[in-house]
C-alpha cells in the first residue's frame, strides 16, 4: 500500500475529537504519506492552541506534524495558481437569480489544489460540498435549489473542470480511514480489540462532524 | 441607496422597533428569515444581522435577565446602540454603523457574562447555529463559517450534534469509498 492524501482541517479534527489520531500515524507506517497544507495547520494547530476548549486536539495534531508522520507542504506558485483556478471555477459554477454562487473558501481550494500539484492518490475530507463538487456537481446543483428553494443554473464548464482536473484522486472520508483501519488491525492495536470496535469508532466520528448518516453506518456494518 | 442598502436598514428598523417592544417571537422568525437571505445574496452584513435578532430574542425569552434590577438600564443601552445602528446606515456611514455594532456586541458580551449560565456565550452560539443553516443551504463549511464569523472547530461539533446528515442521502456509501481508496492505493 503506497500513496499520497492531502487532508483537510475537517478530518482532523474529526478524527482528534473522536482521539482515533493515531490512525494517521500508523497508516504513515503502512505506506500512506499524509499532507496538509500551511493554513490547514493554522486553522486546526496555531489558532486552537490559544483556545482551551481545542488545545488538547490541536497538541495531538502538532505531534503528528513535529514526528514527521504528518506532512505539512507550503503552497507554491503552481499550487498557488491552481488554488486561484479552483476558487475561480467553483465560486462561478453555480448561480442564481442574484448571481454566482459563493460555495467554496480558500481552505477547501487550498487542499484540492496540493493533492492535484502532488497527483495525490486522494483526498481526505468530510465536507460534503467540495466532495459533491468534483464527484457529483449536478446533484449538488440540485442540493442548492431544494435547500435555497430557488432555481438554480450551473455551468457546465466549469463541472467539466472539476471532472478532468480530479479525475483519478478518490475523494474519502475519516469514515473510510477509520474502516481502512480496522481492516489492517490498526484500530485494534490502538482502542483495543474489543466488540463492536468500528461501530463505535463511526460513530464516535460521526458525532464529532463527519458527514455520515446512522443509515450508512449500519449498512456498513452489516455488509 | 440601493435595494440592499434599503432592505438592511429595513431590518435594522425592524428589529430595534421588536426590541423595544419585547416581541421575542418576532425577532427570532425574522432573523431566521435573514439567514436565509443572508446565505442567498452571500452578505455579511445580512447574516450579522440575523446574528444580532437572535441573541435578542434568546436574552428576551431568558426570565433571569428581563426581570433583573439592572435589565432597564441595560436595556436603554442595547436600544441607543439600536437606535444609533438605523441612523448610520440612513446616513450611510458605514464605518460609524459597524463602530456601533462593535459596541452592541460588547454590551451584549456584557450581559452574557453577568447572567449566562453557559461556556458558550450567546453571539457564537447565534454564530454557529446560523453557520450550521448556511451549510445546509449549500455552501461550504469553510464558507459557512467565515460568512457568519463562527469558530470552523465548534461549527464541526454543533454540525455533528444534529440530525443533518441523517437527512442527506449518500452518493457514494463508507463499502464504495473504501474500495475505492484501496484500489487507489494499490492494496
Amino acid at each position: 500500500m503506497q500513496g499520497t492524501l492531502t487532508i483537510d482541517s475537517g478530518s482532523l479534527i474529526s478524527l482528534s475529537t473522536s482521539c482515533l489520531f493515531d490512525i494517521i500515524k500508523e497508516l504513515s507506517n503502512l505506506g500512506i504519506r499524509f499532507v496538509v497544507s500551511t493554513s490547514v495547520v493554522e486553522e486546526s494547530v496555531s489558532y486552537p492552541l490559544k483556545v482551551k476548549r481545542f488545545e488538547l486536539n490541536a497538541l495531538r495534531i502538532s505531534r503528528g506534524i513535529s514526528d514527521g508522520w504528518l506532512h505539512t507542504m507550503k503552497l507554491d506558485e503552481s499550487s498557488l495558481a491552481m488554488k486561484k483556478q479552483i476558487m475561480e471555477h467553483a465560486n462561478r459554477s453555480y448561480y442564481s437569480k442574484h448571481g454566482p454562487i459563493t460555495i467554496l473558501q480558500e481552505g477547501e481550494a487550498e487542499i484540492m489544489a496540493l493533492a492535484y500539484v502532488l497527483n495525490a492518490n486522494g483526498i481526505v475530507t468530510d465536507e460534503r460540498t467540495m466532495r459533491m463538487l468534483i464527484e457529483d456537481p449536478y446533484g449538488l446543483k440540485d442540493l442548492l435549489q431544494m435547500r435555497r428553494g430557488e432555481k438554480i443554473k450551473i455551468n457546465p464548464e466549469v463541472a467539466e473542470f472539476f471532472r478532468k482536473k480530479f479525475k483519478g484522486i478518490v475523494v474519502v472520508r475519516s469514515a473510510e480511514l477509520i474502516a481502512l483501519s480496522y481492516e489492517k488491525g490498526i484500530l485494534q492495536k490502538i482502542v483495543g480489540d474489543v466488540p463492536n470496535l468500528l461501530e463505535g469508532a463511526l460513530y464516535s466520528l460521526k458525532y464529532a462532524g463527519c458527514s455520515l448518516s446512522s443509515e450508512e453506518i449500519e449498512r456498513f456494518l452489516r455488509h | 441607496m440601493g435595494y440592499l442598502e434599503n432592505k438592511i436598514c429595513a431590518n435594522m428598523s425592524a428589529i430595534l422597533s421588536y426590541f423595544r417592544k419585547g416581541r421575542a417571537l418576532e425577532l427570532r422568525i425574522l432573523a431566521n428569515d435573514l439567514i436565509r437571505h443572508a446565505v442567498k445574496l452571500d452578505n455579511k452584513v445580512l447574516a450579522e444581522q440575523s446574528v444580532i435578532a437572535y441573541v435578542l430574542h434568546k436574552i428576551l425569552t431568558k426570565e433571569h435577565i428581563i426581570s433583573s434590577r439592572t435589565w432597564p438600564k441595560n436595556k436603554a443601552r442595547i436600544l441607543e446602540d439600536l437606535e444609533k445602528m438605523v441612523l448610520y446606515l440612513r446616513r450611510s456611514e458605514i464605518e460609524n454603523f459597524e463602530n456601533t455594532i462593535s459596541h452592541l456586541h460588547i454590551n451584549l458580551e456584557r450581559i452574557d457574562d453577568y447572567f449566562g449560565r453557559f461556556v458558550q456565550g450567546l453571539l457564537d452560539k447565534a454564530r454557529v447555529k446560523y453557520a450550521a443553516d448556511a451549510y445546509f443551504m449549500g455552501v461550504s463549511l469553510g464558507h459557512a463559517a467565515q460568512l457568519l464569523g463562527a469558530d470552523k472547530k465548534t461549527l464541526i461539533a454543533y454540525i455533528g450534534a444534529t440530525k443533518f446528515y441523517d437527512k442527506e442521502t449518500p452518493l457514494i456509501g463508507i463499502e464504495d469509498r473504501l474500495k475505492n481508496l484501496k484500489k487507489a492505493l494499490g492494496d
